[in-house]
């Protein structure tokens, strides 16, 4: 048979380290944020273009 | 009050704290990653951060064009050399391409950390001209300095050379600097027409090359 008053004394302490807990986690996370670091993209990349066109030379003309 | 009642009231007490619980630190956490604070409960504190690079790599000068041309046949090994010298002008032997305003690329670093440059080209000599049976066809590539000691520890490539363009990716600078004075290179071309190209495919054919740099922090 379980103790009723002991039940009493556990659901206390379960409440006071539940307060604990909520303390803890603000005061944590307040006090030592660590900050998000932004995602960089890598590698990079560029482009040039080199262009030529060529021609044929004029035929000459038949005499 | 019975016993049984009050401790069905500590009970459901306990349940409701231990959900402010989850969901304060659930939303704490989410303020966690979005947020960028130094905030200390005490007078003084400490904020480490780490700054992140950036790569920036950009040609200043990112198009050579050569326009219309034509090789010279009158030579016994008929072929026209077409040079680009960074920011002097350009040089045309053997054809009638004009070498006004064509200058040689400029790339540069502007990032704010040292980067590893690799080329690319899209074409080789072959791609651009056919099989030439008199195997006078050129396509080549050249680093230098624009700035001293921008680009050092070249790999497969040493600067001020020529070297022939593949298709594959060609790392050309180990350590392209980010410093102001030491961020730019000349990316310059030697591109030989021999006189046998294969007119019928490549003649009156804007032939268009695209040159794509990329970089990587450098190790």
């Amino acid at each position: 048979m379980v103790n009723e008053k002991m039940l009493v004394v556990l659901i206390v302490a379960a409440i006071l380290l539940s307060v604990v807990s909520i303390a803890v986690t603000i005061s944590t996370l307040n006090t030592k944020m660590i900050p998000k670091l932004n995602p960089i993209t890598i590698p990079d990349e560029s482009t040039g273009k080199v262009s030529l066109i060529i021609n044929e030379p004029p035929v000459a003309p038949a005499e | 009050m019975e016993q049984k009642n009050i401790l069905m009231i500590l009970a459901v007490a306990a349940v409701l704290v231990a959900l402010v619980n989850v969901s304060i630190t659930f939303l704490k956490v989410n303020d966690f990653r979005n947020a960028l604070t130094g905030f200390a409960s005490s007078d003084t504190g400490t904020v480490n951060i780490t700054v992140l690079g950036t790569l920036d790599l950009n040609f200043v000068r990112d198009t050579i064009d050569w326009g219309a041309g034509v090789v010279y046949t009158n030579g016994t090994e008929p072929n026209a050399t077409l040079t680009t010298r960074g920011n002097g002008q350009a040089l045309v032997v053997g054809g009638n391409w004009s070498a006004t305003n064509v200058y040689g690329f400029v790339i540069a670093n502007n990032g704010s950390v040292n980067v590893t440059l690799n080329l690319t080209s899209n074409k080789n000599a072959t791609d651009l001209f056919g099989v030439a049976p008199s195997g006078l066809s050129q396509f080549k590539w050249n680093i230098t300095n624009k700035d001293t000691g921008s680009c050092s520890g070249a790999g497969g490539s040493g600067l001020n050379t020529f070297y022939s363009i593949n298709k594959t990716t060609d790392i050309m600078c180990l350590q392209f600097g980010s410093a102001a004075s030491t961020n730019e290179i000349f990316l310059d071309f030697l591109i030989q027409v021999p006189g046998d190209y294969d007119a019928a495919a490549k003649a009156n054919v804007e032939q268009e090359v695209v040159i794509s740099a990329n970089a990587t922090v450098a190790p």
